[in-house]
């Protein structure tokens, strides 16, 4: 018996190695890619424990052991303990499971109002600069499911929901004063609107049945009737008729299967029959989303109608397509986000400094140098913004770092599209910014805020840039930004500005 | 590295068993355990490996000379050079802050430097080692690799015990391994990870959340709650590792003193630390305590050698105040104890002793050593001196975050360790029972059922370090 003892603890101690050598290593534990194995003699020549230690996660993240270790752990937890507490989820009251990152608690701090201002304003111009080539643009939010089923609260979980409760009612008030064509789809998921709850899975992120079809009807209603009031209509949910999902949370991020019965609607509100169900829209669509329309996607493609093209965040080959469908110049773009990720994403790749901005501001170059005619443009005036810069005719010569001068337009202009031409030689290549004044449908703005701005390219020697600024802008006047040392030099600087 | 980290048991070790068992040669062996030492402790203090590396050589030379010639300078300067690194690396920057110098000034960041793992363990065993052979004890080891092998054995390199060089030399020198040896090992090793990861962990979330929060929040409940977590917390972490380390041991051919002889069922703080950390005690007593005169002294001066020590039993665990009033606060206890009972103290009173002073004075003696600092130490005293004060029983929310089931029924479990249920330690007891016919199935279950919750707790989780590597 001790010798059996022994070969079954040396066994033990090689399995992880040895499943390594004699099984299919893994690429992912969940949804989660492992470790790259990369640098492993440099690491392990360090002698630091941190190396050593992600040495070693690179190793037994591939063994299937680990993933079995990891599922069978929270197992453990989800079924007998009832109660998971992970890095990523945590169960609340009565079994809701929550999704930790929601709560922003690396966001508690001061800057979440400038963060959330900027990139509301980022978004805000993406907007505008998209109506000047013919794309109208929708964000929508799908709230975190803490504000949707605050139920699920307890004493444990606002231990970590302390954050997402201070900076919530921030967020939407800057977002509904800053971003005009902004949906937030937590404003129907509201039991006293008629349609009962609960709207979310109690063991997933997502919608049920009930949240997926009041969110489409509140996106349909937003392109079909942009500038009307939304009154969401109560859905009826059957009394005897349920649905079982297998919840991709549980699923990915604890490896566990479970399937959890949701409440159904009546049959026919979600069918693609449903004549009230499709949304009309002349023209081509692009939504960008991520997994909150994925129930959508596949169930009722065709209330987004047959021209459009529908994108998930969460497919790598969606992702590559992106840009280019934006390239296209869809008459509807629909950038969808989950609270959570907001205020990242439109700071980034969805606002004006993203990247998603790049085609639309091609678009919108082609769309300027094809139309625009300057023959008959004023030469606007300028000034330099305090003593940021030396103003000599059409010499400019900074006095700090990234100076700013400020252009006047005609003010009868304010409501139009206008045609925008800037001129100037730089020594060098740099960038220019163009901070915009509040835009139409921007509430209660400052002059100058941060965030509302795109960017240029200026190329060394000569640039002549034409460009179409939107219409709607509620000052006469907007700023241009240098990218550019102290003592920078440009000359031959002129702006003009023609009807379009 | 840790014992409980995947490195280590999936990687590291069966590299270390394989390497040591498959050299039959004895001087192979430890020269095999030399170099796996180095290794493991590379990955535990990086470049800082030369400390231990000056220790050993020091200690060795100090070690030939004082065979020879008994000469008290040679040992005082062995000594001297024997702690001075410890001096350095531990204390130094404690004394320059509390002479003043700040930790931005270029002294302060000078001194400000980190620990080496376990310097502590290794720099007691150097000395003990000197003092003995000074003592004549032990004959000196002639073979450096061999001596470098006992001080360095990475089972009890970082966190104990403090084994004495004549409690192992028997060992090192000669092939004491066996398939009975082993398996007790195996036990012994699994027993303590499962106290490591199963309970200490768990109770390590509860206290970790109680100790985090701002004094204003801290209420009765909370430093109840706080106080007894970490009570089980630091009980199961060290005496776990100490179980592990034995165990390591006893695969590798080599018997570690017991460390813990279950600390929570003595009935006086003198019986506590005759089962708390033993090696460390034994320790004090030989090399402080007899050297300050022992008990052949007068009573004031008796009264003031134990304050001496259980002072230096403080701030051996560490560079702060809370550890030197920890140690003063056991003292006072033990002189107490002394002063009422005299020499019978370790019989003090009947098994409710245990409840009503013991596990008592123990605990708010925990907050002490886990407290931040002196007056967090303070709130939570006066906190649980309030159970009637106004929010006595409210609880932030953090601490109900902290209060899964999982952490809450791993700490109850740990609480099992305050009642009197065997008369020896529970590895110790499991040990005994291995080879007892009507149990060893029952303990090959234990073993196999430890397998695995070792193996998910370890694949599973991420890295969690030891307390008492700080010491």
């Amino acid at each position: 018996m001790r010798i059996a003892l022994i070969v079954l603890f040396v066994f033990w101690l090689v399995a992880p190695m040895g499943s390594l050598l004699v099984l299919p290593q893994n690429d992912r534990i969940g949804n989660t890619r492992v470790k790259p194995l990369k640098d492993v003699s440099a690491r392990l020549a360090t002698g630091k424990a941190e190396d050593l230690s992600y040495v070693s996660d690179a190793l037994f993240e591939r063994s299937v052991l680990t993933e079995q270790s990891i599922s069978a752990r929270n197992n453990l937890m989800f079924y007998v303990f009832r109660h998971v507490d992970t890095d990523d989820l945590i169960t609340g009251r009565d079994g809701w499971l929550f999704y930790k990152p929601q709560f922003h608690m690396s966001d508690c701090g001061h800057d979440y109002y400038t963060n959330t201002l900027n990139a509301a304003n980022g978004a805000a111009v993406l907007q505008a600069m998209a109506e000047t080539v013919g794309t109208h643009v929708i964000y929508s939010m799908s709230p975190n499911k803490v504000r949707v089923e605050a139920q699920g609260l307890n004493n444990a979980v606002r231990a970590y929901s302390q954050c997402q409760e201070q900076n919530e009612p921030l967020l939407i008030e800057v977002f509904e004063k800053r971003l005009p064509r902004f949906v937030d789809h937590s404003q129907v998921m509201k039991e006293e609107l008629g349609t009962p709850g609960p709207y979310y899975f109690k063991n997933n992120t997502h919608w049920n049945d009930v949240g997926s079809a009041l969110a489409f009807y509140q996106i349909k209603a937003a392109i079909e009737r942009p500038d009307a009031v939304y009154v969401p209509q109560p859905l009826e949910v059957s009394p005897d008729r349920t649905v079982e999902r297998s919840m991709s949370t549980t699923q990915n991020i604890l490896m566990v299967e479970y399937i959890e019965t949701g409440p159904a609607l009546n049959d026919d509100v979600m069918s693609d029959e449903n004549s009230d169900w499709p949304i009309r829209f002349p023209g081509r669509r692009l939504v960008i989303h991520d997994s909150f329309y994925g129930f959508a996607r596949g169930h009722v493609t065709a209330a987004f109608g047959r021209q459009a093209k529908i994108l998930s965040m969460n497919f790598p080959s969606d992702r590559r397509q992106m840009f280019a469908e934006i390239g296209k110049n869809p008459d509807l773009l629909v950038l969808n986000s989950v609270e959570r990720f907001l205020i990242a994403r439109l700071s980034d790749s969805w606002g004006a400094r993203g990247r998603f901005f790049n085609p639309i501001l091609e678009l919108n170059l082609k769309k300027a140098s094809e139309t625009c005619d300057f023959s008959a443009s004023k030469t606007l005036k300028f000034e330099a913004r305090g003593n940021d810069i030396d103003v000599t005719g059409d010499q400019l010569r900074a006095n700090r770092p990234n100076p700013e001068i400020q252009v006047s337009l005609p003010t009868v202009d304010t409501n139009q599209m206008r045609c925008i031409k800037l001129n100037v030689t730089a020594a060098e290549a740099t960038e220019v910014s163009f901070v915009l004044p509040p835009l139409a449908g921007q509430q209660e703005a400052e002059r100058w805020e941060v965030g509302r701005l795109f960017n240029l390219d200026l190329e060394a020697g000569q640039n002549d840039v034409s460009l179409i600024l939107p219409s709607g802008l509620q000052f006469d006047g907007f700023r241009l930004r240098f990218y550019a040392q102290k003592g920078a030099e440009f000359t031959r600087f002129s702006v003009r500005s023609a009807p379009l | 590295m840790v014992f409980s980290d995947r490195a280590f048991l999936f990687l590291f070790l069966p590299i270390a068993l394989a390497v040591i068992l498959l050299l039959s040669k004895v001087k192979l062996r430890f020269i095999s355990i030399l170099v796996l030492s180095f290794l493991f402790y590379f990955y535990s203090a990086g470049i800082i490996i030369w400390v231990l590396a000056a220790c050993i050589i020091l200690s060795y030379l100090a070690g030939l000379w004082l065979d020879r010639h008994k000469s008290p300078w040679i040992l005082a300067v062995s000594l001297i050079t024997l702690f001075l690194p410890l001096l350095f690396y531990k204390y130094s920057f404690f004394i320059a802050k509390n002479v003043g110098i700040s930790a931005e000034s270029d002294l302060g960041s000078f001194l400000n430097v980190a620990l080496p793992a376990g310097i502590s363990f290794f720099t007691f065993q150097a000395v003990s080692y000197v003092v003995d052979v000074y003592r004549g004890e032990v004959k000196a080891d002639r073979n450096l690799l061999r001596y470098g092998a006992y001080l360095s054995f990475f089972p009890q390199l970082i966190a104990g015990p403090i084994v004495r060089y004549k409690d192992v030399d028997d060992d090192f020198k000669a092939d004491h391994q066996s398939p009975s040896r082993f398996s007790e090992g195996i036990l012994r090793f699994l027993h303590g990870l499962m106290k490591k990861l199963i309970i200490a962990d768990n109770a390590g979330r509860i206290a970790d959340a109680c100790f985090g929060l701002d004094n204003s929040e801290v209420g009765f409940l909370t430093a109840l709650i706080g106080a007894t977590a970490y009570t089980i917390q630091i009980y199961f972490d060290f005496s776990g590792y100490s179980d592990m380390a034995i165990g390591l041991g006893k695969m590798f051919g080599i018997r570690f003193p017991e460390n813990f002889k279950a600390p929570y069922q003595s009935r006086s703080i003198t019986e506590f630390w005759r089962r708390w950390h033993v090696t460390l005690s034994n320790w004090f007593r030989d090399y402080l305590y007899i050297s300050l005169g022992g008990n052949r002294v007068a009573p004031w001066r008796l009264y003031v050698n134990l304050m001496i020590v259980f002072a230096a039993t403080g701030i051996w665990h560490g560079a702060a105040w809370t550890f030197v009033i920890w140690g003063l606060y056991h003292g006072a206890f033990i002189l107490l104890e002394r002063a009422v009972f005299g020499n019978n103290a370790r019989r003090l009173g009947s098994e409710l002793a245990r409840y009503i002073y013991l596990l008592p004075v123990v605990i708010v003696g925990w907050i002490i050593f886990r407290a931040g600092s002196i007056d967090q130490a303070w709130t939570f005293i006066s906190a649980l001196a309030m159970p009637l004060g106004e929010d006595a029983f409210t609880m932030p929310n953090e601490i109900w975050a902290a209060l899964t089931p999982s952490a809450v029924l791993a700490t109850l479990v740990g609480c099992l360790s305050f009642i009197k249920w065997t008369e020896k330690p529970v590895g110790v007891w499991l040990e005994d029972r291995m080879h007892l016919a009507g149990w060893k199935w029952l303990c090959f279950a234990y073993i196999l059922i430890s397998m695995v919750v070792v193996a998910v707790a370890s694949l599973a989780t991420n890295f969690s370090p030891f307390l008492y590597f700080q010491f």
